[in-house]
């Protein structure tokens, strides 16, 4: 355990010597632009589009954030062969790999915490003196959302970066995101597929890829007035598959790393 | 490499099992709370596949799929407000479309849209494209159908149909859909609303409840609220008036309106041009002359009890404020909503719908005072409007023979009202002070005028005349109606047409209704009176059956040919 913190700790310090925190600094300051570009709308229409616009912002952000550190995380260190030093002391493969993904989990969550912050401050200033104010805090929710769809996403992009150069890996992880993304559809055509073949076809897709779609939860915050069934089951259950979803990937991860030639 | 990979750590490999269980039992739970419509609703698939009035821009589609259709949405309503302010609103229809794919939930938009459907869509004299009702009331529906159990669409909805389509019945059930789904209704915008629905749909016991309930919702919102308390406050204070008011109406009315006022309608038809036609005609609407005449007796101002009634009407004449409403359209015509919003307008369909002003009726009788106009005055002053004396043009003057109102109240001779009238010209009660004079009050004052020098003096320079003959001038109303400029509205695809004319008693001002009755039990007219549960003919009624009113229709049929063809003819006369 020691020796994946230790990993995870350095990957953080790494990273953030790459300057990432940039995208966090601009995140930022679009978020206070933001707050002043849609005056000329109704004080209610204001907070949707500062909400809405506020939360994609930042989970766009977060997306490329998880998918340009992850996929680098394992073959720049094979590439610059500091791999062997690392693996030359007593450290098992599992170890670093999970310590590399621990180590990318907490440079998302101090990017995402920071805009999340970011987020709400600016939207309680923006709230001020507003009729259709509401608990800026409740932001936290869908930043949580985001958090949770990218701790799956950066499973899946370690994931790939096993056996993938990171080239491939960008675009079949975005491609995986998006069809992830597209599960509503799936478990459309699951049910309405033409023949059996199809509906299993789609089934075995609705249930095997990582769906990312089930993290939306803009819509409740920026509607407050719309009522959400469950809305606590609905949170804790996506939490939980997140974490199992990518329980089962760094599993494979490890079995393929453990295999791989370095 | 991945068969190797199990064989040599096949226990970590056997881990993957029950974890891949897990995924798929927990993808199982999270499907079917994710498909309520809070948090995914299932429009956003027509945004694909665009077969339903709009397709989404090729360069949102990647954005809206990759989980940011909220930003796509707020994008596009961005784009949309821009497009509002350079007048494109053609251009606004289908971002409103893909908008609530998009988003559906997010309400302002159905209530922008809707609006700007039913009320934006205009020819060059401003009157709207009455084709869009259809599209606009189906969008309404789809935003209720996507937020049953948020009363903002059915406030929506209701209002629009109240104040736009003049479905005054579908308000009514859209304001109690609201009420019925969500506890958080407001009162002021849901109940009153909703009584004022029921009122202009004849059902009056139904409006008096409402009225009651909302009153009674106020001031418990008043009791538990610390932030509204003073809009509650205000509230039941004005939910208490109209419930008093219409308590009050409800027991004077029938008394009011025992004898039936002929409105002897009279018509004229004229096409100017090709496409170009003018409605004029005359009608008497009468109502209550004035406030000092609309004796309510005195009352609770709670609306809960009421101490002693008075006698409503005191007197009643022709009164300015009353609107003729016309409408000219393809022959047997229905506003047919679709089951689904479309944002097509049959564009075969001609439909014009204006109103004109009734205005200008006078009367006078023996013995009751008048004024006379000078050349260049319309109407006159408004303290002797408020008075209840009209004033007659110099020519219609000179046929009353009228004699100095000085001299007739030295002589006596003249009648209770006019004593009454000129008490209240002379000595106006103070403004605000509820009821009217008591009969002892009149002759108190009136005696106190005859030994007023200022005052009778003051009735000389008012010109006040004591008619000695009855004289009835009807109210008139005249519209010239321009189609040429907007081809598009009015096509005039169709062979025959109808130009129905209408007055409808539940839609005019209550000083009118207190004369002529909710349900019009104070008109006759021997031509074009019509008792009937449809007012609107075009409007389709799918609930129970509406209450019965008496309104004044005129059916005129008319041909293609009639309406194009060029030149000056008349078209109806009667």
């Amino acid at each position: 355990m020691n020796a994946i913190n230790v990993i995870a700790r350095s990957t953080i310090s790494e990273a953030m010597r790459k300057k990432i925190l940039n995208a966090f600094l601009m995140v930022g300051f679009a978020m206070i632009v933001l707050t002043f570009a849609f005056q000329q709308f109704s004080a209610r229409q204001e907070l949707t589009l500062v909400k809405g616009m506020g939360l994609g912002i930042i989970s766009l952000a977060g997306i490329f954030i998880t998918v340009i550190l992850s996929i680098n995380l394992i073959p720049q260190e094979i590439e610059r062969r500091t791999i062997y030093t690392i693996l030359a002391k007593p450290v098992r493969r599992y170890e670093f790999l999970l310590g590399k993904y621990f180590g990318a989990l907490g440079t998302i969550a101090l990017n995402i915490g920071l805009m999340g912050i970011a987020f709400v401050i600016a939207l309680a200033v923006k709230q001020i003196g507003n009729p259709a104010a509401v608990n800026p805090l409740l932001m936290l929710k869908g930043v949580l959302m985001i958090y949770m769809q990218l701790v799956l996403l950066c499973s899946l992009a370690i994931f790939f970066s096993c056996f993938l150069s990171p080239l491939v890996n960008f675009f079949l992880t975005l491609a995986l995101f998006m069809i992830g993304n597209l599960s509503s559809f799936t478990q459309d055509l699951a049910k309405t597929g033409g023949n059996a073949l199809v509906k299993g076809f789609f089934t075995v897709v609705h249930y095997l890829v990582p769906n990312f779609g089930n993290f939306q939860f803009t819509n409740p915050l920026l509607q407050p007035d719309v009522q959400v069934k469950s809305e606590a089951a609905f949170l804790t259950q996506n939490c939980i598959y997140a974490v199992v979803y990518a329980s089962v990937l760094l599993i494979l991860s490890v079995l393929i790393f453990d295999r791989r030639e370095v | 490499m991945w068969k190797e990979a199990f064989r040599k750590n096949p226990k970590l490999a056997l881990a993957l099992i029950p974890l891949i269980a897990g995924v798929v039992l927990l993808q199982s739970r999270i499907d079917p709370l994710r498909s309520q419509p809070a948090i995914e609703p299932p429009s956003i698939k027509n945004v694909l596949t665009g077969t339903k009035g709009g397709q989404l821009p090729g360069e949102f589609i990647l954005g809206a799929f990759s989980g940011f259709r909220q930003v796509i949405a707020g994008l596009l309503w961005v784009r949309c407000d821009s497009f509002f302010h350079q007048g494109n609103y053609d251009a606004i229809l289908p971002l409103i479309r893909m908008i609530t794919w998009l988003d559906p939930n997010w309400m302002d938009v159905y209530a922008t849209g809707g609006w700007h459907l039913m009320y934006n869509f205009t020819d060059t004299d401003q009157r709207s494209d009455r084709r869009y009702l259809v599209p606009g009331l189906s969008l309404l529906n789809e935003g209720i159908a996507n937020n049953p159990k948020v009363y903002d669409m059915y406030k929506e909805k209701g209002w629009n149909c109240f104040d736009k389509v003049k479905d005054f019945s579908e308000a009514a059930v859209a304001y109690r859909g609201a009420l019925a789904n969500d506890p958080k209704a407001n009162t002021t915008q849901v109940m009153h609303a909703l009584a004022h629905s029921l009122e202009r749909s004849g059902d009056i016991d139904e409006a008096i409840a409402v009225w009651g309930q909302a009153r009674e919702a106020h001031l418990k919102e008043a009791a538990s609220s610390k932030d509204n308390s003073q809009t509650d406050s205000q509230g039941a204070q004005s939910a208490g008036k109209n419930l008093s008011l219409l308590k009050i109406r409800k027991a004077v009315r029938p008394a009011n309106m025992q004898q039936p006022i002929d409105t002897q309608v009279r018509v004229k038809v004229k096409r100017l041009a090709s496409r170009q036609i003018e409605i004029s005609g005359t009608i008497n609407i009468f109502g209550t002359l004035g406030n000092p005449y609309f004796d309510a007796g005195t009352f609770d101002k709670t609306g809960t009890e009421i101490a002693t009634i008075g006698k409503g009407v005191i007197a009643d004449g022709p009164r300015d404020g009353a609107r003729m409403e016309f409408r000219l359209e393809d022959e047997g015509y229905k506003m047919v909503l679709p089951t689904n919003f479309d944002l097509q307008v049959d564009p075969s369909v001609t439909i014009m719908q204006d109103q004109a002003s009734i205005k200008g009726g006078r009367r006078v009788r023996k013995g009751e005072p008048y004024t006379v106009l000078q050349k260049n005055q319309n109407m006159a002053d408004q303290r002797i409007t408020d008075s209840g004396v009209y004033g007659f043009s110099e020519a219609q003057a000179a046929t009353l023979g009228g004699i100095p109102a000085a001299q007739a109240v030295a002589s006596g001779a003249i009648t209770a009202l006019a004593k009454r009238m000129l008490v209240n010209l002379s000595y106006p009660r103070a403004y605000g002070k509820p009821g009217v004079y008591s009969e002892a009050e009149v002759n108190q004052f009136f005696v106190q005028l005859r030994g007023d020098s200022l005052k009778l003096g003051d009735l000389g320079k008012q010109n006040i005349f004591i008619a000695q003959k009855d004289l009835l001038v009807p109210g008139n109303f005249t519209r010239k109606i321009d189609m040429t400029q907007d081809p598009q509205m009015y096509g005039f695809v169709k062979d025959k047409y109808e130009l129905v004319l209408w007055f409808n008693p539940r839609t005019a001002p209550d000083f009118v209704q207190d004369r002529m009755g909710w349900n019009g039990e104070g008109i006759t007219d021997k031509k074009y009176l019509v008792e009937t549960t449809e007012p609107y003919p075009w409007i389709e009624h799918k609930g129970a059956a509406l209450k019965p009113v008496r309104m004044i229709r005129v059916t005129i049929k008319l041909t293609k040919e009639q309406l194009t063809a060029p030149g000056e003819a008349i078209l109806f006369e009667g």
